[in-house]
C-alpha cells in the first residue's frame, strides 16, 4: 500500500479552482511499478517508483495536510487495471461500495487523457470531469456521488506484468452492472439509456489510428454496444464493414486486409471463444476458393460483401431459430434448470411463455458473477415462476426438475461445450439422475478445440467471500469449465437439433 | 384427377380406421398411392418441381393427420418430397451445364441484374447441391448463390435470353415426372426388399451356440434368425411373450417349426432371464433422429434389463422406418392407447369399467399402451438394409434421405 504525498507547495496545489489531475498507474520508470499524477500542464505534479517486487494495487491520494482524499484501488478481479476510485470517508475500507470513479487500463490504447479533476483544497469536495469523450454524460458529471469514468493508461504493453484481461468479460459485467447494491437501479437505468454501457464503451474506442482512418477495433466497440447483440456477430458484422471499406484492388490484398483485421478482434479478447470462432468461421468463408470464381475483383467483392451481410443477418436471427426448435422441448407443467445468464436460453424461455406454454423455472445463483439474480429478474418480467437456488442446492431439487437448460461460450469439436463454472456439475448431476441437459448454442460458436481436461484458460474470476482471506489461503479463481459430451443430451443451434456427435461433423465438413 | 382423390380420401379413411397394420405395409401402400397421384397430376411449365412438392405436401398432410402415430407415412411422403427435389437438382445441374454457353453471350442484356449473368455453372450447382444437404456451417456460407441462382433458373423460361433455352426446358419437364416416379418405384422395391436386406447380415451377427432374446413377434425378426439359421449357426432363442397380445406365442410356434430350439418366458421373467442370454434382438416402429426408439410396449424395460447386464440390444428397422423428426414426448405424442378388453375380459369387470354405474365415472381404469420409448443410449446398434450403425449416426442417415425442407409437411399457403 503505496502512500502518495503530493508535493510541496506547487502553486496550483492552493488553487481554489477546478483543477485536472491525471492519475497514471504506471510508473515512469521502465521496469518497475508506481504511479504518476500529471497535472493540466503536463507537469508531473508527483510521482512514486516502487522498486521492489509488489504491484500496486491500492493509492490513497492525500491533500497537503495527510488527509486521505481517496483512494484508488484495483479491483480484485481486474488482471489488467480496473481501478475503482473511492472518496475517502475517514477510515472507508476497501468493501465500500459507493466507489466514486472507476478507471480502466487498456493495452495498446493511448488515452486522451485527463479526466479525473479534483479540488486539491483544503475544503475536500471533490467533483468530477469528464473528459471531452464522455462530455454528453453531463448530466452525471459534477455530483460527488456520480460515478464517471477515468481511464488511465498505459502505452506501453511490454510494461505489464499481468497477462492480458478478456475485455469480453468487462464489457459483460459493464453492460449490466456488477451486482451490488445499486445493482436494480443500474439495470433499470441500463434498460432505459443504456447511459453506463456507452460511457464504459466510450472510453475503450479510443481508437488506433488507421492510416485509412478506420479502425476494425471501433466498429467493433460499435456494434458491442448493443447489449443484445452478441459479440461474435458484432465481430462479424465488423469484418463485414471491413470489406466495405477497403481498398484493396487485389482478392489477395483484400484476404490480407482482413486477416488482418480479424487477428487485431481476436487479440483483443484472446479468450472469448465465441469471437475467436466467429472471426475464423468468417475468414474460413472468405478463402474459400470455390466462391469466387469471378474474374471481375469489384463484383467478387460485391459478392463477399453481400454474404458477409447475410452471414450477419443469418447469426442475428439464430436466436430467434434457436427459440422456436428449442420451445418444443418445454411441456405445459414442466421445471426447467437454468445455470448461468444467456441470451439464447432467454430468448428459447420467452418465446415458450409467448406460446403461453406453463413451466417455472429454477435458476441457480451463478456466483461470483451472480448471474442468477439477472436471469430470475428478467424472467419475473415475462412473468415465468422462477426460484432461485444456491449453486450448492442443485443436487437436492434435481428430482424436481424435469430438463436442465444452458448456453455455451463455445461448443467444442468433441460435442462438448465451454460454459460457465458449474455447468459439469449440473451436468453431472443431472446424468446420474436420467435428466436431459438441453445446449442451446449458435454456430458461430463452433471452434476447433479440442480439450482433453479442465484447464481452459479464462481470465479469473474475483470472488467476494464477504470476508477478508488471509494471504496463505489459495482461492480457485477459473471461470470457465468444460462438460464433456456424453453429459449433453441436444444441442439447439441454428442449424437444427443436433447431437453432440453431429458436431465434430460439420467441422470436418467447413474445414476440410 | 377426381380418380386419384377418391383413392386418397379412401387410403385416409383406412388409415384413419386404423385397418392397416405395420408399418411396411403402411408405407408401401403410401407410396403406391403418392406413385399414381404423381403420374396423373399436370404440372406447369415453368417451376415445375415447386409445383409438384406442393401437391404432394397437401396429400401429404392429409395422410400424416389421419393416423399420425403411423410415422412411416410422414417418413416416405418426406422420402418421395427429397426424391422430387433431388432429381430436379440433377435436371437443372445438367441444363444449366447447356445454358452456361448461352449465359455468357447474353451478358449485355443483363446490366441491371449484378452478377448473375457472371454465374458460371459450377458455382450454380454447388450452390444448388446445397439445397439438398441439411443446413450446415458449410451451407449457410454459400447460401447467397442457391437463393441466386434458384430465381435464376426458374426465371429463365420466362425471360428473353434466348429460345434455344425454352427448348432445353420443355424437355426438362418432361423428364422431372419421369424421374421422379422411376425413382419412386424404386423406393417401393426398396421398402418390399427390406426384410431381405436385413437378414443377409443375420450372419455376421448372430454367432455359433448363442442366445438370443426377443419379444413379441415380428417378421423382420424371425427372417433375421431364420437367415442365420440358413448358414448353419445353431443357437436358441427366449421368446418372451409380449401381453397383452401374446404374440410371442406365434413366434415361438413359427421357429420351432423353422428348427431352432426355443423357449417361451412370460415379460416379468426378462430380467431373471437376461443374465444368460448374448444378444437381445427386436424390431422397431420407428427410429427416431436422436437414435431413440418407438418399439412395441415392453421393450423399455428389456432395454434396461440388457444394459443392467451389460448385453448387446439390436434393433432391426428398415430405412422407411428413420424418422427426422425429434421426439420431445415420445411417451405421450407418439403412442397410442387400446382397447381395455385385450387385458380384461368386459364381462367379468363390467361393473366396474361401466360407466353408468353409481357416480359416473369408474373406480377401475385400464392402460393399453402400444408403444414403449427406448432411449438412444440404451440402444446397441442399429441394423437397417444399408448395414449396422450406431445410434449417434442416424443423423447421417437421415441427412441423406431427407431434406430439411419438409420436416413440417405443411401446405404454403402461397407460393
Amino acid at each position: 500500500m503505496a502512500k502518495v504525498h503530493p508535493q510541496v507547495l506547487a502553486a496550483n496545489s492552493t488553487s481554489c479552482k477546478q483543477e485536472v489531475f491525471t492519475v497514471w498507474m504506471k510508473s515512469l520508470i521502465m521496469s518497475s511499478n508506481g504511479c504518476a499524477v500529471f497535472d493540466s500542464n503536463g507537469q508531473i505534479v508527483y510521482r512514486v517508483d516502487n522498486y521492489g517486487y509488489k504491484s500496486i494495487n491500492q493509492v490513497h491520494i492525500m491533500d497537503a495536510k495527510g488527509r486521505v482524499l481517496f483512494t484508488v484501488v484495483k479491483k480484485k478481479f481486474s488482471m489488467l487495471g480496473l481501478w475503482d476510485g473511492y472518496k475517502s470517508s475517514g477510515t472507508a475500507t476497501n468493501k465500500d461500495k459507493n466507489r466514486d470513479f472507476a478507471g480502466m487500463m487498456c493495452n495498446y490504447r493511448k488515452k486522451e487523457g485527463a479526466v479525473l479533476g479534483n479540488h486539491l483544497a483544503f475544503d475536500r469536495s471533490a467533483s468530477f470531469i469528464l473528459d471531452k469523450q464522455q462530455l454528453q454524460q453531463s448530466d452525471t458529471v459534477t455530483d460527488p456521488d456520480s460515478r464517471p469514468l477515468s481511464p488511465a493508461s498505459t502505452a506501453m504493453p511490454a510494461e505489464n506484468p499481468n497477462p492480458k484481461i478478456s475485455l469480453y468479460y468487462q464489457t459483460r459485467a459493464a453492460h449490466h452492472g456488477v451486482v451490488t447494491s445499486d445493482w436494480l437501479e443500474q439495470a433499470q437505468a441500463a434498460a432505459a439509456g443504456h447511459t453506463e454501457d456507452s460511457v464504459s464503451e466510450n472510453y475503450l474506442s479510443g481508437s488506433e489510428e488507421d492510416s485509412k482512418g478506420f479502425s476494425v477495433v471501433d466498429e467493433f466497440n460499435n456494434w458491442r454496444k448493443q447489449p443484445d447483440l452478441a459479440e461474435a456477430v458484432a465481430a462479424i458484422r465488423s469484418l463485414a464493414s471491413v470489406i466495405r471499406s477497403s481498398q484493396a484492388t487485389t482478392m489477395m490484398e483484400l484476404e490480407i486486409e482482413l486477416k488482418k483485421a480479424a487477428d487485431l478482434l481476436k487479440s483483443w479478447d484472446t479468450t472469448s471463444i465465441s469471437l475467436t470462432a466467429g472471426c475464423d468461421l468468417f475468414m474460413r468463408y472468405v478463402t474459400r476458393t470455390s466462391a469466387l470464381e469471378y474474374e471481375d475483383f469489384n463484383s467478387a467483392k460485391s459478392r463477399l460483401m453481400e454474404r458477409a451481410e447475410k452471414f450477419g443477418e443469418i447469426s442475428y436471427k439464430a436466436r430467434r431459430i434457436i427459440a422456436m426448435l428449442g420451445q418444443d422441448f418445454i411441456l405445459d407443467g414442466c421445471t426447467i434448470l437454468v445455470h448461468g445468464f444467456s441470451r439464447v436460453v432467454l430468448e428459447v424461455l420467452r418465446t415458450a411463455a409467448h406460446n403461453k406454454k406453463h413451466f417455472r423455472v429454477f435458476c441457480t445463483e451463478g456466483r461470483p458473477d451472480r448471474t442468477g439474480l439477472r436471469l430470475s429478474n428478467e424472467l419475473a418480467k415475462l412473468d415465468v415462476p422462477v426460484k432461485l437456488l444456491i449453486d450448492s442446492a442443485v443436487a437436492y431439487s434435481m428430482d424436481e426438475v424435469d430438463m436442465v437448460f444452458v448456453g455455451a461460450d463455445g461448443v467444442v469439436e468433441s460435442g462438448g461445450i465451454i460454459n460457465m463454472m458449474g455447468t459439469y456439475q449440473i451436468a453431472l448431476v443431472a446424468k446420474s439422475m436420467n435428466k436431459p441437459v438441453y445446449v442451446a448454442a449458435e454456430s458461430y460458436k463452433f471452434a476447433r478445440l479440442y480439450p482433453l481436461d479442465q484447464k481452459i484458460w479464462y481470465p479469473p474470476l474475483p470472488i467476494d467471500f464477504g470476508v477478508p482471506i488471509p494471504s496463505k489461503v489459495e482461492v480457485e479463481t477459473s471461470a470457465r469449465d468444460y462438460t464433456p459430451p456424453q453429459y449433453l443430451t441436444l444441442l439447439f443451434t441454428d442449424l437444427g437439433v443436433l447431437t453432440p456427435s453431429v458436431v465434430s461433423d460439420e467441422l470436418i465438413q467447413l474445414y476440410l | 384427377m377426381p380418380d386419384v382423390h377418391s383413392l386418397v380420401n379412401e387410403f385416409v379413411i383406412k388409415l384413419k380406421k386404423r385397418k392397416i397394420e405395420g408399418s411396411k405395409a403402411t408405407a408401401k401402400l403410401t407410396v403406391e398411392l403418392l406413385r399414381s397421384f404423381i403420374s396423373q397430376q399436370r404440372l406447369p411449365h415453368s417451376n415445375q418441381a415447386a409445383a409438384l412438392i406442393d401437391a404432394v405436401k397437401a396429400v401429404g398432410e392429409k395422410l400424416i393427420a389421419a393416423n399420425p402415430v403411423e410415422l412411416a407415412v410422414g417418413n416416405v411422403v418426406r422420402r418421395v418430397l427429397h426424391i422430387i427435389r433431388e432429381e430436379d437438382l440433377s435436371l437443372a445441374t445438367a441444363a444449366v451445364g447447356g445454358l452456361s454457353l448461352a449465359a455468357e453471350s447474353d451478358d449485355e442484356d443483363d446490366i441491371d441484374r449484378d452478377d448473375h449473368p457472371v454465374l458460371s455453372a459450377t458455382a450454380v450447382a454447388a450452390a444448388a447441391r446445397n439445397a439438398l444437404r441439411p443446413p450446415s456451417l458449410q451451407t449457410l456460407l454459400e447460401d447467397i448463390p442457391h437463393s441466386a441462382a434458384a430465381p435464376h433458373t426458374s426465371s429463365s423460361g420466362g425471360d428473353s435470353e434466348g429460345k434455344s433455352k425454352s427448348a432445353d426446358k420443355n424437355s426438362v419437364t418432361r423428364k422431372l415426372k419421369h424421374n421422379v416416379i422411376e425413382a419412386v418405384n424404386e423406393l417401393i422395391q426398396e421398402i418390399s426388399t427390406c426384410h431381405e436386406q436385413i437378414a443377409e447380415q443375420a450372419v455376421e451377427h448372430i454367432h455359433q451356440n448363442e442366445v438370443i432374446l426377443t419379444l413379441g413377434s415380428s417378421r423382420t425378426v424371425m427372417e433375421f434368425l431364420c437367415a442365420a439359421k440358413e448358414k448353419k449357426r445353431s443357437f436358441r432363442v427366449f421368446v418372451a411373450e409380449g401381453a397383452p397380445r401374446y404374440q410371442g406365442h406365434a413366434l415361438a410356434k413359427e421357429l420351432a417349426a423353422r428348427g431352432l430350439q426355443t423357449t417361451v418366458i412370460t415379460d416379468s421373467a426378462v430380467f431373471a432371464m437376461i443374465s444368460r442370454v448374448n444378444m437381445v434382438i427386436v424390431r422397431a416402429h420407428a427410429v427416431m433422429a436422436n437414435g431413440g426408439v418407438i418399439a412395441p410396449v415392453g421393450l423399455n424395460m428389456v432395454a434396461l434389463a440388457a444394459q443392467r447386464h451389460a448385453v448387446p440390444f439390436v434393433v432391426l428397422a428398415g430405412v422407411h422406418k428413420l424418422c427426422p423428426l425429434y421426439p420431445h414426448n415420445p411417451e405421450v405424442l407418439l403412442n397410442e392407447l387400446k382397447s381395455p378388453s385385450e387385458l380384461l375380459d368386459f364381462g367379468e369387470f363390467s361393473d366396474c369399467l361401466d360407466f353408468g354405474s353409481g357416480t359416473g365415472s369408474p373406480l377401475l381404469h385400464v392402460v393399453n399402451p402400444v408403444f414403449d420409448y427406448v432411449p438412444p443410449n440404451l440402444v446397441s446398434l442399429f441394423i437397417t438394409d444399408t448395414g449396422g450403425h450406431n445410434p449417434s449416426y442416424v443423423y447421417r442417415l437421415i441427412a441423406d434421405y431427407y431434406s430439411a425442407d419438409d420436416l413440417v409437411v405443411r401446405r404454403k399457403s402461397a407460393s
